[in-house]
This record gives structure tokens, C-alpha cells and sequence, in this order.
């Protein structure tokens, strides 16, 4: 598909906005960090001209543009400055903690190089080696955070039921 | 509790969120021309960062050397220490790994890793690289050592010199090493926030194979034993003095049986250490075992007079002197020969064990006494 119309914006949102948020949420960021992230990869994409030879490869574009932009935000010295990266008060996650969402919370408790691994394996549902690409790392770094994470998971949430958990 | 894929499904834009969303990006999608030109102002500067950083990397490729014995451990602590050589290296794909030294007693473990990466490799300090890496150790005979180890690779800033030359240093907590141990070191990769240096570098992925340096050796820096088997007063009553010993690195200490017994379920003999959580137990007299945190009363008595509280506590207001004692734990644990449930005796045999990691080695030389909840003993 090609993207060329801002009147475009609509099915951009539709399709795309709630998946950016879960992201940026994986990184912590804020509700209005995630709307200015959408905006940045809309008019990337009208920018850009690309025309994506699959629905699966523009997601992927997408995701990638995501992450680089929500580590761009991480990065910005104002951050650094102003705001603790992995406190959580004013994140893109629901306000109120509900006693069910155990794992979600400590999923967000992990470390952020843990985190955006176990999004993408197990929520977005991309394989090593996709996610590597993503990521721009090994795929052999992305199975060791994989599997740092999981043992760090399993840990926390011993008598839980850990392994019906995803 | 929620799958982690339906709590997620949760987040999502409220219906007028996304309203708005759409309106203000048809907005900016309009004035596009603008967010071009602010994009393309933005590249322009990279690459202007980026030619100069590339720049300042060859003309400091050649100053770069690879560090001498000792210059990364003593670059990470501020100070000379004494380390044992091991000057282990492997070369893979045009990357050349070398463990230059080491420091170890029985439960802290540095080493000091150079990582010499293709000429031409630029690296931004401020975008600290991380080593990814995993280990096993073996004892003398070569069978594998199954401990519990807590570790980090920390890169070395100070030591680094602005060329192809990555310095870092492998801090672990262990249990129970030994001289005549060997370990093998696996790397993985090394990553910056934005891309793993390996593939930027073009390290094949397609045939990857881990880094492995093997039979590095663990070599026990001089540690001293104090234990004597004596009493000493703790919970309310007296248990055993079965090990205090005293390195550069760390003081470990571990009494037995007497009030180890039951101790979760007894008044604290320094509750002011302990978790506020534990407050309202003590008060109210209806304690659990949220109060055992290992409750040594533990200070170093140095030569010139100096008395410094070294810990364990587990209390924020309350903290040993962070210029000695690293903030990152060296390990506690405990037993108290209770099932927790039924309050029964669940025959395990009592005890209390801590080790305190130094923050930067000291010099035993300089060390009067350890002394243990207020009896002391001495090093000579």
C-alpha cells in the first residue's frame, strides 16, 4: 500500500495508533508521547514514498520507526534531565493498578532492553530473527534476552502459574 | 491474573483520543513541506556529528593501545589494586577479545576485559555499550561449579581512550570460589542503544558463533579467617561464630544454631536496620518472618580509630558508609528451623549468613578489627 493523502489519517489511526501506544507504553513513555510518535510516522510515511509489497512489511516499517522515535525520546536531553526513565506514574498504561494485571506490571518492570523483547515475541509475535532485524541486534542476543527475561519472569511470578501466563 | 497479550489489549486510545489524533494529523500531514525541511536539518546534523566523531576515531586509533595489566581495574575503582594477570585473548571476525586480569576472593569476583573491535569502529561514550555475555565455572577437576551468581558488565569510561579499544569490567557475587577454579567466558555481543556493534560491523550473522575465552583462572586474593567458634549476641541470646573472614574485596560472616533458631519470630536485636515494614510488627508483637533480614550488627575498626558502620541494613535511613560499602549487595541468606506455615520445627539447621562487598578494596593493613553485633576481633 502507499500511503499519499492526509485525508489517509483516519485508516492510519485505526490501524495503527493502538499498537504504537502498547509500544511506547513498553518503553515507558506517555499517552502524548505515543500521539506525537504517530504523527511522526504518518507523515513519514507520506514522506517517504514506499509502497510495501505486503500488509506485513508496512507493519514492520511502522514498528521500527516506533522504536527508533520512542528511543529518540528516550535519549532527548530534556529526558535524561526530567524524568526517570522506568517510573512508571505517567505512563501509557491504565491509571489505576487492577490486581489482575500482575504480569503486565511486571513485565513493565523488567528492564527496558528485556521489555521490548518479550513485546515483540509475545505480543506482536515476531520470531528471533525478525526481531533482530527490528532491533538492529544479533539474533543470538535477542534469544539471550529472551531467555534473561523469561527466568527473570519466572522468578518474580513463582506460584503463579507462570507458564499459562502469555 | 490476566495474560500478558489481553492486558496489553487493554491499552488502546479512547474513541475522542483518536478523534482528535486523526484531526491533528491531517493537520501536520498538510504542512508537510515544514516537517521535511525540519527532518532533512536533522540528518544533516548527524552526519555532521558523524563525520567529526569518524574523524576524531582515526586520528585516535592510533593513540589507542591496549590497556597494560591493571590500567581497567584501576581506571574502575580510582585506585592501584592488585589484580592477577591472566592475558587470555581470542580473535574472531577481525574482533580480538583479551582478559588482561582479574580479582577474586571466595564471593566477589572483577575482571577486566579489553575488547579491541575493526579499525575503524566508532564508538560514543555517552551511548554506553553493554557486553552481553554468560559464563560457567569448573572447579580444579574440571567438573562444573553450580553456584549462585549475581553479575553486570559495566564499561569503563575513564579507561577508555577514544579509539577501537573497549575496556570493561565483569563484576560478580558467587558463592564459594576457590583457588584452582577456571571459568569460561561466552560473549554474546555488545550492544549501544541504537544497534548491536557486531552487525554494524559486519560480523556475519548468517554462521554466528559466540565469542568463547576458556579456563580463565581463579586465583583467591589474601583473605583473613577470624572465626574462633565463639559466642555471639544476637537475637536476644547467643549462636555460634562459624565463619568471618576479611579480604580486600569483602567480609563475610555466618553464625549457627542457638537463636538462630526461630529468629523471624523474635524481637530483632537492631531493628533500627531493618525494614520500616517491620516496624508495626515489632510494635504490635505479632512478628513473621518479613523481620529476619539477616540482622548482623557488623563495623570495621580501622588502625587510625576510625569505627564505620558497614552494615547489612535494609533500611533507607539507615546506611553504612556508601565510600566503603558497595550498594550492590553481596549476599544474604538465612534458615530459621521453622516451617512458616505451621510454625512447626522443619528440621533444617538454623543459621545466618552475610557477605558485604566493598565499594572500592581496602587495605587489611589498615584494619584493626571486624567487629560482629558489639564483640570485636582483631586481624593480628
Amino acid at each position: 500500500m502507499l500511503w499519499k493523502s492526509p485525508d489517509e489519517a483516519d485508516a492510519f489511526v485505526a490501524r495503527y495508533a493502538d499498537t504504537i501506544l502498547r509500544l511506547a507504553m513498553t518503553y515507558s513513555l506517555s499517552r502524548a508521547d505515543a500521539q506525537d510518535i504517530c504523527q511522526d510516522v504518518f507523515c513519514r510515511l507520506l514522506q517517504s514514498d514506499l509502497n510495501f509489497d505486503s500488509p506485513a512489511a508496512e507493519r514492520a516499517y511502522v514498528l521500527r520507526t516506533t522504536i527508533n522515535a520512542c528511543k529518540d525520546l528516550l535519549k532527548s536531553a530534556w529526558r535524561r534531565k526530567h524524568t526517570a526513565l522506568d517510573h512508571a506514574s505517567h505512563i501509557a498504561a491504565p491509571a489505576s493498578p487492577d490486581p489482575d494485571d500482575t504480569l503486565l506490571r511486571t513485565v513493565q518492570a523488567l528492564p527496558l532492553r528485556d521489555r521490548e523483547v518479550i513485546h515483540l515475541y509475545y505480543y506482536e509475535g515476531y520470531d528471533t530473527n525478525e526481531i533482530a532485524d527490528l532491533l538492529g541486534i544479533s539474533p543470538a542476543a535477542v534469544r539471550k534476552r529472551l531467555s534473561r527475561a523469561r527466568d527473570k519472569l519466572k522468578h518474580e511470578l513463582e506460584g503463579y502459574g507462570y507458564e499459562t501466563l502469555y | 491474573m490476566k495474560r500478558y497479550t489481553d492486558a496489553i489489549n487493554e491499552v488502546r486510545f479512547t474513541p475522542e483520543e483518536k478523534q482528535e489524533l486523526s484531526a491533528r494529523l491531517r493537520q501536520a500531514a498538510q504542512s508537510a513541506p515544514q516537517h521535511a525541511h525540519k527532518s532533512k536539518r536533522h540528518r544533516v546534523r548527524r552526519a555532521v556529528c558523524g563525520a567529526l566523531a569518524a574523524a576524531l576515531a582515526v586520528t585516535m586509533l592510533t593513540a589507542a593501545a591496549v590497556p597494560a595489566f591493571g590500567d581497567t581495574l584501576r581506571a574502575f575503582f580510582g585506585m592501584p589494586v592488585q589484580s592477577y594477570p591472566v592475558g587470555k585473548s581470542v580473535t574472531q571476525q577481525g574482533w580480538t577479545f583479551t582478559v588482561t586480569d582479574c580479582l577474586a576472593d571466595s564471593v566477589t569476583l572483577y575482571v577486566a576485559l579489553d575488547v579491541q573491535a575493526p579499525e575503524g569502529t566508532v564508538v560514543n561514550p555517552e551511548d554506553v555499550p553493554e557486553l552481553n555475555f554468560d559464563w560457567e565455572f569448573f572447579t580444579s577437576d574440571h567438573t562444573p561449579h553450580n553456584t549462585f551468581s549475581s553479575y553486570k558488565a559495566e564499561f569503563v569510561p575513564e579507561q577508555y581512550q577514544g579509539g577501537n579499544h573497549l575496556p570493561f569490567v565483569i563484576t560478580a557475587t558467587m558463592g564459594n570460589l576457590k583457588d584452582g577454579m577456571t571459568f569460561d567466558l561466552t560473549i554474546w555481543d555488545i550492544e549501544t542503544s541504537e544497534k548491536s556493534l557486531f552487525r554494524a560491523n559486519n560480523w556475519a550473522t548468517e554462521t554466528y558463533e559466540p565469542v568463547q575465552i576458556t579456563g580463565i583462572p581463579i586465583e583467591i586474593t589474601s583473605t583473613i579467617a577470624l572465626a574462633d567458634g565463639s559466642a555471639v549476641d544476637i537475637y536476644g541470646r547467643t549462636a555460634t561464630l562459624t565463619d568471618l573472614s576479611i579480604s580486600p574485596l569483602a567480609v563475610t560472616v555466618r553464625v549457627e544454631g542457638g537463636s538462630c533458631y526461630n529468629h523471624g519470630w523474635v524481637v530483632p536485636t537492631h531493628p533500627e536496620y531493618l525494614l520500616p515494614a517491620a516496624r508495626p510488627l515489632i510494635a504490635q508483637g505479632t512478628l513473621e518472618n518479613t523481620t529476619c533480614d539477616c540482622d548482623f550488627d557488623l563495623h570495621l575498626k580501622y588502625k587510625d580509630g576510625r569505627v564505620v558502620f558497614i552494615g547489612p541494613s535494609y533500611n533507607d535511613e539507615y546506611q553504612p558508609d556508601k565510600s566503603i560499602v558497595s550498594s550492590w549487595r553481596a549476599g544474604t541468606s538465612c534458615e530459621d528451623g521453622v516451617d512458616s506455615k505451621t510454625r512447626q520445627p522443619d528440621g533444617k539447621e538454623p543459621y545466618v549468613s552475610t557477605s558485604i562487598r566493598f565499594a572500592v578494596p581496602q587495605d587489611l593493613d589498615q584494619i584493626e578489627s571486624v567487629i560482629v553485633c558489639g564483640k570485636e576481633y582483631k586481624l593480628r
